[in-house]
């Protein structure tokens, strides 16, 4: 579970970019971000990732406390969440291979694991001839896949992904969605940015909408109506 | 068919354009960064000092240890060619005085041995400073004694000189402890002098590696950040740095060491063919040369502990 309760956020000494933020995400839960450039996004997903400490308020990840709990122990935490950044942060003298299988090198898992992970989920999302392909040599949406495929390869407990889809043709964008939404049927947690309201649209999960600094949380209709018909 | 190769060769880069090596080494891209070949560089000039400070602080330290060593109990009785007044003894009185001397010597039981020097000896050993060619029989050379003793202390000593005292006020008593004091103190200092210079280039190595790896941390800050994001430690990220500047170090500091090597057996041979009568032979030991070939490995430890110390403490303003 995630809570975040009274979080304020301000840079320096300027203005809080985000003011008393309260929610609770349950474990196995799928939602939107949404809100209006400037809104905070960005910075909510820092706090969430743990890349930047709130200036007030409390954060509960997965039952620790991050005020109180101690910096060597954050890294724990932060393996257990999958992050798609909206510049896909790939390192470009590694090749797509390498960069998918970072997360499970942290970590400690066995190299033969490691291959036969890495090779699945890079066939996976079509990019089975490219894992020796050093990133900046492919294109937009190729990248975008090696960075989602970073991103669920140790198989997160809570997934953030930062307009995920951006780059990526309605096909594949879709196709994507649906390995998160498989993700999350195994249990991770998952939080989308993205501005495609038709996206939404489809699949109907609650959002999270920013605005001004502000946080509130719409169940979609259609949420809704999969929520009566027990779809969920 | 060294076209043909180089076609071949040529295809097989063509076809890795835009691939990644095989081999991965660095999660950041250290070996990319600029500045390697200077920081290799570097530790090799740093090494090559150390390696010349030390391998002349083990020659001071021996060229000392064989001085005292060969001196210690040992006393040179010199009878004057002249007398007390100024006026020269001819050789035949020069001669008595010796057997004298040596009579009265033969009966103290504090004597361990006597040696009288022959005419070639005393020649042999001004030699050096006087040259090859100078006919030494024209000049009034001394006659000398060395004596070994079981001791050496003041009592033993003072009892000596009043003996030698009656039997001529012209004898000397050189127990070589003055000069070689002196001497001693002089080697002790360049010792020293090698061991500030060491420390000097060792602090200036460090230094010069962690303003290296700080630089790398500013250039390669982003991609420290993802690592960190996505769950490496610190010390995951340590040991990245660590690993680099170790082998980074152990690459200059390697060929800093054979340049040394080379260095050290060009002066070998000069010492050997140009000082060979006043300075003891420059030759060190196996276990001298064992120490020295430790130096690139010590500089590359202590350079790999600098880059996590320097890693560590930077790593820690991250949240």
């Amino acid at each position: 579970m995630i809570k975040f309760e009274h979080i304020g956020l301000r840079y320096g000494i300027g203005p809080e970019v985000l003011t008393d933020i309260n929610f609770t995400l349950e474990p196995g839960s799928f939602h939107f971000l949404t809100g209006q450039s400037g809104a905070g996004k960005t910075s909510l997903m820092r706090l969430m990732y743990l890349g930047q400490r709130p200036t007030r308020g409390a954060i509960n990840m997965f039952g620790y406390a991050i005020n109180t709990t101690p910096r060597a122990a954050l890294s724990e935490i932060r393996q257990k969440i999958g992050v798609v950044f909206q510049d896909f942060r790939l390192l470009n003298h590694m090749s797509s291979f390498d960069n998918v299988a970072l997360p499970l090198r942290i970590n400690g898992t066995p190299e033969k694991q490691i291959k036969k992970d890495v090779t699945e989920l890079l066939e996976w999302v079509g990019l089975g001839d490219h894992m020796d392909t050093l990133p900046n040599t492919m294109s937009g949406g190729q990248q975008q896949r090696v960075a989602i495929a970073r991103a669920v390869i140790t198989r997160p407990r809570l997934l953030l992904a930062d307009e995920p889809t951006g780059n990526l043709d309605d096909e594949i964008g879709i196709r994507l969605l649906n390995l998160f939404e498989q993700l999350n049927k195994m249990g991770t947690t998952t939080v989308i940015a993205t501005h495609d309201h038709h996206l939404i649209e489809r699949f109907g999960y609650p959002r999270m909408v920013l605005d001004d600094g502000s946080l509130h949380i719409e169940k979609h209709g259609s949420w809704i109506r999969k929520k009566l018909e027990g779809v969920f | 068919m060294a076209g043909f190769g180089q076609l071949i060769f040529w295809r097989r880069k063509e076809r890795m354009i835009g691939k990644a090596s095989r081999s991965r080494r660095f999660d950041i891209a250290l070996e990319n960064a600029q500045g390697t070949g200077f920081l290799a560089l570097l530790v090799g000039l740093m090494c090559f000092l150390v390696m010349i400070a030390v391998a002349a602080s083990f020659a001071l330290s021996a060229m000392s240890e064989r001085w005292s060593s060969g001196l210690e109990n040992k006393i040179t009785i010199e009878i004057s060619a002249e007398t007390a007044n100024g006026d020269p003894r001819d050789k035949k009185t020069l001669t008595a005085l010796s057997e004298q001397v040596q009579a009265m010597l033969a009966e103290i039981p504090n004597i361990k041995s006597i040696e009288p020097l022959s005419d070639a000896d005393v020649s042999e050993l001004v030699k050096p400073w006087l040259g090859e060619d100078l006919p030494l029989s024209d000049i009034p050379l001394p006659a000398l004694i060395s004596i070994e003793t079981h001791n050496n202390d003041d009592a033993n000593l003072d009892s000596l000189a009043v003996k030698l005292k009656n039997i001529s006020g012209n004898i000397r008593l050189d127990t070589h402890e003055d000069w070689l004091l002196h001497l001693l103190r002089f080697t002790k200092t360049l010792q020293l002098t090698t061991f500030l210079i060491s420390l000097i280039v060792g602090i200036t190595t460090i230094i010069a590696i962690a303003g290296a790896v700080k630089a790398r941390l500013a250039v390669l800050g982003e991609q420290i950040e993802l690592l960190h994001l996505i769950g490496a430690t610190d010390r995951y990220i340590a040991k990245q740095f660590q690993t680099y500047s170790f082998f980074v170090s152990l690459k200059g500091s390697i060929i800093g060491a054979l340049v040394c090597g080379v260095f050290l057996l060009f002066i070998g041979m000069l010492f050997g063919d140009m000082a060979a009568n006043l300075l003891p032979d420059f030759h060190l030991s196996f276990r001298q040369v064992m120490l020295l070939c430790c130096v690139p490995i010590i500089i590359s430890f202590f350079a790999m502990m600098t880059a996590r110390h320097t890693v560590m403490s930077a790593l820690v303003k991250l949240p």
